[in-house]
């Protein structure tokens, strides 16, 4: 049986009155997960109070065996688990080079982080834009910046929400290598909204419908799902909502 | 106007200039980059003139001993704060101020119960250089070396340093600093300390011309602010330019008078007059004049400004 790098136990976020998550979820080593929901399913916040930015209400965490519940940010990327956040968090004025040498730097130190930085330039596909300053970058350069940074430190569990956001077909198929290369020695959660990208990925899905997991399963699994296909599958690509 | 007149203005405008920088750079880190408004600044620069009397009159140590010891003290006390008081309150400036305002009485409070409420001298045995017909205190000459001094430390500092790249991480973005394994909290308590000792060593530099007093920080922290919020956001840049023009508009503006305006009234030789221009009286007017017109024309500082042109 594999082991169980993540397991999320009755985790509860209020904003007020409103109940924003409220979930059980448990992710082997090496898995592939993709979470998927509806705007507003809580799959954001959820990934924020995995990583340490957003303390949860309530419920624990528990990352590697270890109970990781309202730690700091930066003692949960120590202890390998790194985030790629929805919103593009880049350091503009640094250089591409820089950026990933920063993310490297708490794990391995000055000179191996640089030397690792120069790995990972080349594994994302950003060697030739390297010294420019990374405000420079398309957004889907950004994008794969942002994945380098959140790996180059070797984490044990990478979280990516919406790596995909903004990018060209091309690209997409170029972030799905990119995953499933990183999957090969990490375990990865994805948040995504592009089917199509879920498809490629063909892991495990988890569906996040008004906070809570509302269906697991391979994507076939998902796509026959009459439940899921009502709040967001149906019509197209459109989302169908149930209120 | 002759040569060593000339001469002299130069020298004046340097130290304005010098003086601003001394004042603004420590500010500038704690309010510029971290955009915490610290109403408590002035009695860091205190603190820092306060340990090297200290230094001086009661443990009989050298001056440059008391001046190299304050920054250590000022920073030390900056970091309390900081850990204290500035960290519960980081996404809430208005509580950030009433309570750097708070900090700031309790400060001059304390020193004034510890020293007494009267103005003491420094001594130091600096004389005077010749310029021409003119005589020019040879100290200043030193506070402008420190000041170019401590400006290039500090851009050392953030541009080459693993500290620095995670202090500009860290102000830039805390979320994804702290995503990276940078310890943010830690970040910010350091790079408060570091403008606090800044402050700290422009008292310390500063103490031996001017009256060492509780209440001094009260007369410099309108400057030091004015020169950072018309600096900009770019710390450095931002810093130099804008106490360039300012001390180089406050120096003029001390030296030469403008115009007189007659007043009614009898004196000997009449008619009676009030020189416009010509005191540091007018030289801080005017300085805050100009940066009340820089402030107009350029309302992102000057470094905002260019920073935007780019």
């Amino acid at each position: 049986m594999p082991e169980r790098i993540l397991e999320v136990a009755s985790l509860t976020k209020h904003f007020g009155g409103l109940r924003a998550v409220h979930l059980d979820l448990t992710v082997d080593a090496r898995e592939l997960r993709c979470l998927i929901g509806p705007n507003g399913a809580g799959k954001s916040t959820f990934f924020r109070m995995l990583s340490g930015a957003m303390r949860p209400s309530s419920g624990t965490v528990r990352f590697q065996g270890r109970d990781i519940t309202g730690w700091d940010a930066f003692r949960i990327a120590r202890l390998g688990m790194s985030i790629k956040f929805q919103v593009a968090s880049v350091l503009e004025e640094l250089s591409v080079r820089d950026n990933l040498h920063l993310a490297a730097e708490f794990r391995f130190g000055n000179r191996e982080g640089r030397r690792r930085a120069a790995e990972m330039l080349e594994v994302v596909g950003l060697a030739e834009r390297a010294e420019h300053p990374a405000t420079w970058l398309s957004h889907g350069e950004k994008q794969w910046l942002e994945i380098g940074m959140a790996s180059v430190g070797e984490p044990a569990l990478i979280l990516l929400d919406e790596p995909t956001a903004g990018m060209t077909a091309e690209e997409m198929k170029k972030t799905v290598r990119l995953l499933k290369r990183l999957n090969e020695v990490a375990t990865v959660i994805v948040v995504e909204h592009d089917m199509n990208f879920i498809r490629m990925i063909a892991g495990r899905v988890t569906v996040m419908h008004q906070g809570e997991v509302f269906a697991e399963g391979s994507m076939e699994d998902i796509e026959r799902n009459e439940g899921v296909r009502a709040i967001y599958l149906g019509k197209g690509s459109q989302y169908v909502v149930r209120r | 106007m002759s040569l060593d007149t000339a001469a002299i203005v130069v020298l004046e405008i340097l130290n304005s200039i010098t003086i601003l920088v001394l004042l603004a750079l420590g500010l500038a880190l704690i309010f510029g980059m971290m955009r915490i408004v610290n109403l408590a600044q002035g009695e860091f620069f205190t603190a820092g003139a306060f340990t090297v009397l200290t230094a001086v009159r009661f443990a009989h140590l050298p001056l440059w001993v008391g001046m190299l010891l304050a920054p250590l003290v000022v920073a030390g006390i900056g970091i309390a704060i900081e850990r204290l008081i500035i960290r519960r309150l980081y996404g809430r400036p208005l509580d950030v101020m009433l309570a750097t305002w708070g900090v700031s009485l309790l400060l001059i409070g304390l020193i004034t119960v510890i020293f007494g409420a009267v103005t003491q001298g420094i001594p130091f045995a600096l004389g005077n250089f010749q310029v021409g017909r003119y005589s020019y205190p040879e100290y200043r000459i030193v506070m402008t070396t420190v000041a170019a001094g401590l400006m290039l430390g500090v851009y050392v500092l953030f541009r080459y340093t693993a500290f620095g790249r995670r202090a500009r991480a860290t102000i830039a973005n805390p979320e994804m600093a702290s995503a990276a394994g940078i310890n943010t909290p830690r970040m910010f308590m350091l790079t408060f300390g570091l403008g606090a000792g800044l402050a700290g060593a422009a008292g310390a530099i500063m103490a031996p011309i001017v009256g060492v007093v509780p209440t001094m920080g009260v007369l410099y922290i309108a400057r030091a602010f004015i020169t950072v919020v018309v600096g900009g956001p770019v710390v450095l840049v931002g810093t130099l330019s804008s106490a360039s023009a300012l001390g180089f508009i406050e120096a003029l503006i001390s030296r030469f008078s403008l115009f007189q305006i007659e007043t009614a009234g009898h004196c000997a030789p009449p008619p009676c007059a009030i020189n416009i221009g010509g005191s540091a009286f007018f030289g801080q007017i005017a300085l805050l004049i100009f940066a009340i017109l820089l402030l107009r024309l350029l309302p992102q500082g000057i470094s905002g400004f260019w920073r935007q042109r780019r």
